[in-house]
C-alpha cells in the first residue's frame, strides 16, 4: 500500500494530505480549455473548410508570401541586432559600474510595459523624414519610416528586453575562476571571451534570440504605424490577417494564422535543438 | 625557478588580507601555505599567480621583478580549487588551451600540440580520456586534467589552491602521493594552499603557517610541528589543551604543577598559556597529586582511548589520550575523580600568545 | 617577528608599486577604453531605441501647449476609452489572478501526470501573435464563427462588444500571474502547508495564512505585469473590437483612431497617459525587484 502510494506508476496523482487538488486543477483546466484550447482549435480547424487546394492558394498568393517573407525576415534581422546589442547591454549591466546604471537596467523593460500602439506612433514620428532621427537620414536618401526599415526598427524595439533578460542571470552566475584559468594559461582578453565566455553564454543568447524572434514575428501594434503597409513591400503578415478578417474571409485569415504559427514553432524547435546540442556537456 | 616575495601588503576595500608577507622558495621546493580560512593564504597564492595585485611589496621570479606582469606573462601554472575546467571543451582541448592561445609566431604546430597533449595525458594517467568532457569525469580525474592543463604551458612554478579540497578522503590520499612524485620527477617548484595540517606535514618540504594576513612561521614539517614558534602554530598543528599559567625563570606554573619551560629563562612571573597535547596528559589516581579533574566522557573506539575531563577548579574541559591496555586505563570511569600531570608542555607568555 | 614586520614596512615605503598599471592588468576585465566604449555603445543604443520614443510621446503630446493637451485628454470619447480600459483590465486581471493561484496550487503542491504539459500549455499564449489571439475569438463567436449563428439566435453579442475585448485581453495576459507564481510556490515546497494541515487548519485557512503571505510579492509582481499588458493591449482587442467609439474603444484603440484621423496631439495626449502608466509600472516593478529581488529570483531560477 505505502509503496504504491509513493510511486506515480499506479495512479494519476500521488496522494497528499493537502486539500483542494480537484477543485484547483479542475478550475485551471476548465479555464485553460475555454480561454486557450478551444479558440486555438478553432484556428487550426478552420482552414480545413478551404480544402487543401484552397489552403495552398492562400499560402502561395504572392501578397501572402511577400508578407510572410517580410515578417520573418525582418524579425530574424531584428533578433540578430538585438542579440548583438542585447549582449553589450547585459554585459555592461552585469560587469561594469556607471552612473544611472539602475535606471538603464529598469528601462530595458520599457518595451514590456509600454503599450505597442504608443510605441508605434512614437517610432513612426521619430523616424519619419521630418522626425528627430529620420531627419538625419533623409539627406542621405535613406527613408526609414514607411519602408521595411521601419518595420525593422519597431521589431528591434520590441525584442531587446528578451535578449538582455535571458543573458543577465547567466552572466551573473558565470564562474570567474574559469576566466582566470584562461588568463593564467596565457589567453588574452579577446581569446578568453571568444573561447571561454561566449560558449558558456551561448545557450542563453540563443534563448534570448529565439524569444525576441518569436515575439517579433507576430508583432502588430508597434509595426503598423511605422510600416506604411504597402502591399508586397511593407505589409506584415499579421496585418494581412486583419485585412482578410475585414473582408469576412475567416478561413483565409485562419490559414495565414496557422502558417505563421507553424513556422514559428518550427523555428523554435530548431533553436531548441541547437540549444540542447550546445548544452550537451553541461552538468546538471 | 626561485620565488621571492618581500613585504607583500594587500587589502580589499580597506580590510587587510595580507600585512607584510615575506616568503622565499628555491628551485625544486614544495612549499605549503597552511592556515585557517581568512588567513590570507589564497590571496598570497593569487598574487604570486598574477590574478591579484599587491598594494605594495616586491615579487621576484628568478630575481626578476614580475610585480607588474599580468597572469599570462608570468608562466605560472595555476590549479584552481574547483578546477575551473572549460566545460564545453574536451579533456584534450582543455589541456591544449594554453598552447593554442599563444601568439601565432610562438604557437606550436598542431602535430606538436597533439603529441604534447598525449604525453601530458599519459603523465596524469588519463591517456584514453582525451575525447571526454569534464562532466563525464570523476572528481579525481578532473583534478588531474586541471593539473595537466596547468603543466602544458611548461610553467616555471606550479601553484595549487586547495588541490585536494573537493575530493573524498581515499582519493585525496592517493592523489597526494602521486602529486609529490610528479613534483619530484618533473623538478617543479610548487606552492600549494591548504587548511589541512596533515596534508601539509606529509607533502611539503617546507610549511609556511599563516594567520591573519601574516606568516607566523616557516620551516620544515618537523620544525613547525616540534618547535612551534607561536601559540597559534602550536594550536593549529595538532590537538592541544590550553591552560592558564604563570611563567617564571624557565618554569611554568600550572595550578600546583611546576613544569620546565626552558625557552623562557629570562621571563619573571609573566602570565601566559601552557599547551599540552592530549597524549602528554597523564591521568593518575585521585591521591597522586596534580590538577584535580573529573572524567566526563570516554571514547574507546579508535587507536587510543580518548577521555574528556573537566577541571575541578574552573570546569575547563580537557582532552587526554591513553593507549589501550595502559595501567591508567584502570583509573578511568565516568564521573570518577582523577588527578592530571603533564609529560611535556609548551608555554607562551601572553604578549606572544595574543 | 616584529623586526621582520618593520623591515617589511620599510620595503613597502620604498617600493611604490604602480598600482594603477596593476589595476589595468586585472586578470578578468577589459581595459578602461574598451569598457567605456562598450558602456557608451549600450547606453546610446538604449537611448536611441527605448528612451527617445518615450520622450517623444510627451513632447508631441505637449506640442500644442498645456491647454490643447488638457482639451484632448478631457474629451468625452477619451474618458469613455479610459473607463472601458479600466473595466476590461478590472475583469481580466482578477480572473487571471484566480486562475494563476489555482493553477499554481495544483502544480506546485501536488504531483500528477501531465504536469509539464499543463505548464507548457499555460505559456502558450505568449507565443501567439496578438492578432491571432483576437482572430481565434472571431472564429468562435464572430458572425461567421462556430457559435456565431447560435449566438445570433440568442441575441448575444460577443465580437464587437465588451465581452470580446475581455476575452481577448484575458488570452494575451493569461500566463503572467501563473508563470510568476508556479516557480515561486514550487520553490517553497509543501512542508509549511502540510504542517498547517496536520495542526488542524482547514484548507482555506492554510492557503490564506500560510501560502498567500509567502507568495504575496511574487503575486503583486505578476499582477503588475498582467495589468500593464491588459491596459496596453492593442492587436488582439483591435481585431475583436470593431472600433465603435464610446462602446468598444479602449485607450490604445483610441490612440490609433485619433492618429489615423491626423489628430496627432490628441493621439499623443492619450498615448502619454498610457506611457505614464508604463513608467509607473516600471518604477513599481524595479522597486519590487530591488526590495524583494532575491525572493522573486529564487522562484524564477527554475
Amino acid at each position: 500500500m505505502t509503496t504504491r502510494a509513493y510511486s506515480l506508476g499506479g495512479g494519476f496523482k500521488r496522494p497528499s494530505v493537502l486539500p483542494g487538488f480537484g477543485l484547483t486543477l479542475g478550475f485551471a483546466v476548465a479555464y485553460l480549455s475555454i480561454i486557450v484550447l478551444l479558440p486555438l482549435s478553432a484556428l487550426v480547424l478552420r482552414p480545413a473548410t478551404l480544402g487543401l487546394s484552397g489552403f495552398l492558394d492562400v499560402l502561395f498568393d504572392s501578397r501572402v508570401l511577400a508578407a510572410l517573407r517580410l515578417s520573418f525576415g525582418a524579425a530574424f534581422i531584428a533578433a540578430l541586432v538585438n542579440a548583438f546589442f542585447g549582449l553589450i547591454v547585459a554585459w555592461i549591466l552585469v560587469r561594469y559600474d556607471f552612473p544611472l546604471k539602475r535606471v538603464v537596467d529598469a528601462l530595458v523593460d520599457l518595451p514590456f510595459a509600454l503599450p505597442t500602439a504608443v510605441a508605434g506612433i512614437a517610432l513612426a514620428t521619430i523616424y519619419a523624414p521630418n522626425g528627430w532621427v529620420g531627419r538625419l537620414f533623409d539627406p542621405l536618401g535613406i527613408q526609414i519610416a514607411f519602408t521595411p526599415l521601419g518595420v525593422l526598427v519597431a521589431l528591434i524595439f520590441i525584442g531587446l528586453p528578451f535578449v538582455v533578460r535571458s543573458l543577465q542571470p547567466v552572466l551573473q552566475d558565470l564562474d570567474k575562476e574559469v576566466e582566470e584559468a584562461a588568463v593564467s594559461l596565457g589567453a588574452n582578453r579577446r581569446q578568453t571571451f571568444r573561447l571561454v565566455i561566449l560558449p558558456a553564454i551561448m545557450p542563453a543568447l540563443l534563448t534570448g534570440f529565439a524569444l525576441a524572434l518569436a515575439r517579433a514575428v507576430g508583432e502588430y501594434g508597434s509595426v503598423i504605424f511605422i510600416a506604411g503597409n504597402m502591399p508586397m513591400v511593407s505589409e506584415i503578415a499579421p496585418l494581412l490577417i486583419v485585412i482578410k478578417l475585414e473582408q469576412f474571409d475567416y478561413a483565409g485569415a485562419a490559414a495565414i494564422g496557422v502558417i505563421m504559427l507553424a513556422l514559428s514553432f518550427l523555428i523554435l524547435l530548431v533553436i531548441n535543438l541547437v540549444q540542447r546540442w550546445s548544452r550537451r556537456h553541461e552538468e546538471h | 625557478m626561485t620565488i621571492t616575495a618581500e613585504g607583500i601588503y594587500k587589502s580589499f576595500n580597506g580590510f587587510p588580507a595580507l600585512r607584510g608577507v615575506n616568503l622565499a622558495a628555491s628551485r625544486g621546493e614544495f612549499v605549503a601555505l597552511l592556515g585557517p580560512s581568512g588567513s590570507g593564504k589564497t590571496t598570497l597564492l593569487r598574487i604570486l599567480a598574477g590574478l591579484e595585485f599587491a598594494d605594495s611589496g616586491r615579487l621576484l621570479f628568478n630575481g626578476e621583478d614580475v610585480a607588474a606582469q599580468g597572469a599570462g606573462e608570468r608562466n605560472v601554472g595555476f590549479v584552481f580549487q574547483h578546477y575551473a575546467l572549460f566545460k564545453h571543451m574536451t579533456v584534450a582541448e582543455n589541456v591544449s588551451f594554453g598552447m593554442r592561445v599563444k601568439p601565432r609566431d610562438k604557437r606550436p604546430s598542431k602535430a606538436v600540440i597533439d603529441s604534447q597533449v598525449n604525453e601530458l595525458l599519459r603523465l596524469v594517467q588519463l591517456d584514453r580520456l582525451g575525447d571526454r568532457y569534464p562532466s563525464q569525469l570523476s572528481g579525481g580525474q578532473r583534478q588531474r586534467v586541471a593539473l595537466a592543463r596547468a603543466l602544458a604551458i611548461q610553467p616555471g612554478v606550479l601553484l595549487l589552491d586547495e588541490p585536494f579540497g573537493a575530493l573524498d578522503a581515499k582519493v585525496r590520499k592517493e592523489l597526494r602521493r602521486w602529486l609529490r612524485r610528479l613534483h619530484d620527477d618533473m623538478q617543479l617548484t610548487s606552492l600549494f594552499v591548504t587548511h589541512d595540517q596533515e596534508e601539509a606535514l606529509e607533502l611539503a618540504d617546507r610549511i609556511a603557517v599563516m594567520n591573519d594576513g601574516r606568516i607566523e612561521q616557516i620551516g620544515t614539517p618537523a620544525d613547525v610541528y616540534h618547535h612551534p614558534a607561536t601559540a597559534f602554530v602550536y594550536e593549529f598543528l595538532g590537538n592541544a589543551n590550553r591552560l592558564r599559567c604563570r611563567i617564571d625563570r624557565g618554569r611554568a606554573m600550572v595550578g600546583p604543577l611546576i613544569l620546565p619551560a626552558p625557552e623562557h629563562l629570562e621571563l619573571r612571573d609573566a602570565a601566559g598559556v601552557a599547551f599540552v597535547r592530549p597524549h602528554d596528559l597523564i591521568i593518575g589516581d585521585a591521591r597522586a597529586g596534580g590538577l584535580e579533574a573529573r572524567v566526563r566522557q570516554i571514547f574507546v573506539a579508535g587507536p587510543a582511548i580518548r577521555v574528556e575531563l573537566a577541571l575541578l577548579a574552573d570546569g575547563e574541559m580537557l582532552e587526554a589520550e591513553v593507549p589501550h591496555g595502559s595501567p591508567a586505563g584502570e583509573l578511568i570511569a565516568p564521573n570518577k575523580l582523577v588527578t592530571l600531570t603533564m609529560a611535556k608542555i609548551r608555554a607562551f607568555p601572553d604578549a606572544v600568545a595574543a | 617577528m616584529v623586526a621582520q614586520a618593520r623591515r617589511a614596512l620599510s620595503i613597502a615605503g620604498e617600493t611604490v608599486e604602480p598600482a594603477g598599471a596593476a589595476q589595468a592588468r586585472r586578470a578578468t576585465t577589459e581595459p578602461p577604453l574598451v569598457r567605456w566604449a562598450l558602456i557608451a555603445a549600450g547606453v546610446v543604443f538604449i537611448l536611441l531605441v527605448l528612451v527617445l520614443p518615450l520622450i517623444s510621446v510627451f513632447m508631441e503630446a505637449l506640442r500644442g501647449g498645456a491647454a490643447t493637451f488638457l482639451h484632448a485628454v478631457g474629451d468625452g470619447d477619451t474618458w469613455q476609452a479610459v473607463r472601458l480600459t479600466l473595466l476590461v483590465a478590472g475583469i481580466a486581471v482578477p480572473l487571471n489572478v484566480v486562475f494563476g493561484l489555482a493553477a499554481a496550487w495544483a502544480i506546485a503542491k501536488f504531483d500528477f501526470r501531465g504536469k509539464s504539459l499543463l505548464i507548457t500549455l499555460i505559456d502558450l499564449p505568449f507565443s501567439v501573435s496578438p492578432v491571432i489571439s483576437g482572430l481565434i475569438y472571431v472564429l468562435l463567436y464572430g458572425a461567421n464563427g462556430w457559435f456565431g449563428p447560435a449566438l445570433k439566435e440568442l441575441d448575444i453579442k460577443i465580437i464587437f462588444n465588451v465581452t470580446g475585448l475581455v476575452l481577448a485581453t484575458i488570452f494575451v495576459t493569461f500566463p503572467f500571474v501563473a508563470r510568476e507564481l508556479i516557480p515561486l510556490m514550487q520553490e517553497q515546497g509543501r512542508d509549511e502547508e502540510e504542517a498547517a494541515i496536520s495542526l488542524g487548519a482547514s484548507g482555506w485557512r492554510t492557503f490564506w495564512h500560510v501560502t498567500l503571505p509567502n507568495v504575496a510579492w511574487g503575486l503583486l509582481y505578476g499582477v503588475l505585469l498582467c495589468n500593464a499588458r491588459a491596459m496596453g493591449e492593442f492587436g488582439a482587442v483591435s481585431v475583436v473590437s470593431g472600433h465603435i467609439r464610446g462602446l468598444t474603444n479602449t485607450m490604445p484603440l483610441h490612440v490609433e483612431i485619433l492618429y489615423n484621423e491626423y489628430d496627432f496631439v490628441g493621439a499623443f495626449a492619450v498615448a502619454s497617459l498610457l506611457a505614464g502608466l508604463a513608467i509607473v509600472t516600471l518604477v513599481a516593478k524595479s522597486l519590487l525587484e530591488w526590495r524583494y529581488g532575491d525572493r522573486l529570483a529564487a522562484g524564477r531560477k527554475h
